[in-house]
């Protein structure tokens, strides 16, 4: 059985890898194949981020009464990446190799340090406050 | 509950700034020390180590710190302007009170008791907040425990500096457990608790052994014990040193991510940490080699990760003040300038190596001058960094 922490933990590592498949590729310039896997990468990142925003968040808020909390920080997080994510495809559009390595980096960092604040924080609080396998059973349907 | 709202409170910049930019100075003057000492053939080992140990990582860890704990620990030290300040304050008239002390005898007992003041009270600090959180991953654990050996080893210190004046008895071991407990109990011990979180996630590497990260605190407690009574029975202190690095090199070989200037510094850290454990035992007789590797490690893994730490908290701090232009981490340090800082890095520690090797005085002039080229590079670096979030902050 799947608590939240591992289920989501282990999103969060399926992402690093499409993400280090996208950047070898953009780093030979194999433009078409990365494309392709940014489309991957974005898709598994945004899923990830709806999962959370339209089913844990919410959950966690009305159980807890904290709105303003964890939850809305992780929140903004996911909105700088969004937007990081768009200037990457600008990047990739315009095979702007430099560019897209540059935003990616960033990227990568504030992913980083905002999964550990998940992992550490987070998550272990929802599987303390939540019905964890309901709740990873509705993500999952996603 | 209180500890989710934690992530509001990341740490102000300035904190973090602050102690990594002294971190910077206390390195350029070292390495200035170094040439002195250099010049002038004999080597005054006492101040310069504790200007390496004390001003360079001392106040890189406790900034680091300052930032990880709501981070990776989800524990938040409240208020923490007041508190960074005063611990900033004790330590530096510490570091620098024992540097002249050192040297003129006269403030050593105030410098001492002054940085120990410092480290008792960050480290209390600290580790209140620490204890008050469940730790799920290996990282807050080894920050206890490296916290803790940092309480003794400072102890152990001021009781040395005692001694020195025939306040207290002289104890002959004090100085070999103070240096044992304090590089691999509170500096070794708390670079791998690091590792064990940002390897696998910045480098997206296979994570290390759960049971090895878990219990390394608790090994290291068990081989600090053990190693007290020096020779074979620090064997295995060594082994654990030499277990993590050989896991740590291996993920990096075989991690996912490219090439980033960062890695270069962590690989060689890595080097040097098992150069260092190997030579841990023959203490006695490789005294200099074994301080200067260890030297080497601790410093090229606070520079690699600093050069990390510094560019992301202006770009996410900018970004999360909405400012009209938030530069992208390869904007605020440039990852040529990282690059080249490495290459004058690594000349530093090959020159050196090569002079002890050939026992030559110009050699050690000539390795002191690219050092002091290369640890005024790196303040440069971090400081125009640091500079670029406060200029576009207003």
């Amino acid at each position: 059985m799947h608590s939240i922490r591992d289920y989501l933990t282990e999103e969060h590592r399926r992402g690093d890898s499409l993400y280090a498949k996208l950047e070898e590729l953009v780093r030979s310039e194999r433009w078409k194949e990365a494309e392709e896997a940014f489309k991957a990468f974005e898709e598994d990142v945004l899923t990830h981020f709806k999962k959370e925003e339209d089913i844990l968040f919410p959950e966690f808020e009305r159980t807890t009464g904290i709105t303003m909390g964890p939850t809305q920080v992780m929140r903004v997080e996911h909105a700088q990446a969004r937007e990081l994510l768009e200037r990457m495809r600008s990047a990739l559009e315009g095979r702007d190799k430099k560019n897209f390595l540059a935003v990616a980096d960033t990227l990568m960092i504030l992913l980083q340090q905002h999964n550990m604040k998940e992992e550490q924080i987070l998550y272990p609080m929802c599987d303390q406050y939540l019905d964890s396998l309901e709740l990873v059973n509705r993500m999952d349907s996603l | 509950m209180s500890q989710g709202l934690s992530l509001l409170q990341a740490p102000p910049f300035i904190i973090v700034f602050g102690f990594f930019l002294t971190a910077c100075l206390f390195g350029v003057f070292a390495s200035f020390f170094e040439l002195f000492l250099s010049i002038k053939g004999s080597f005054n080992l006492p101040p310069l180590v504790h200007l390496y140990t004390l001003g360079f990582a001392l106040f890189t860890m406790f900034g680091a710190l300052f930032q990880m704990l709501p981070v990776v620990a989800g524990a938040v030290i409240k208020n923490p302007k007041p508190k960074a300040f005063l611990s900033y304050i004790l330590l530096l008239l510490g570091s620098t009170l024992m540097f002249v002390g050192f040297l003129k005898r006269d403030y050593l007992i105030l410098g001492a008791i002054f940085a120990y003041l410092g480290i008792v009270y960050t480290s209390l600090l600290m580790l209140w907040h620490l204890f008050k959180v469940k730790a799920y991953i290996p990282t807050p654990m080894g920050f206890r425990y490296a916290l803790g050996f940092l309480l003794l080893g400072a102890s152990i210190g001021l009781y040395q500096v005692l001694s020195y004046f025939d306040l207290v008895p002289f104890w002959e071991r004090a100085i070999y457990v103070h240096l044992t407990l304090l590089l691999f109990g509170w500096i070794g011990l708390l670079v791998a608790s690091v590792s064990f979180q940002v390897v696998e996630m910045f480098f997206v590497a296979e994570p290390y052994n759960k049971s090895f990260s878990m219990n390394f605190p608790l090994m290291v407690l068990f081989g600090l014990v053990l190693s007290y009574f020096g020779g074979f029975f620090s064997v295995p202190l060594v082994i654990l040193f030499l277990s993590y690095s050989y896991m740590t090199i291996r993920r990096l070989i075989k991690r996912k991510r490219g090439m980033e200037p960062s890695i270069l510094f962590w690989y060689m850290s890595q080097t040097f940490l098992i150069i260092s454990s190997l030579l841990y035992p023959f203490i006695h007789t490789y005294f200099l080699p074994f301080l200067f590797s260890f030297l080497v490690f601790f410093s090229s893994i606070i520079m690699g990760m600093m050069y990390r730490i510094i560019p992301f908290l202006v770009w996410f701090h900018l970004s999360n003040m909405l400012a009209k232009r938030v530069p992208l981490m390869s904007e605020v340090i440039p990852y040529e300038s990282i690059r080249l800082n490495f290459y004058m890095h690594l000349l530093w520690v090959a020159c050196i190596v090569l002079s002890f090797l050939l026992n030559q005085k110009a050699g050690f002039i000539i390795s002191s001058v690219v050092h002091v080229a290369s640890s005024l590079f790196f303040l440069y670096n971090v400081y125009t960094g640091g500079r670029l979030y406060f200029e576009l902050k207003s």
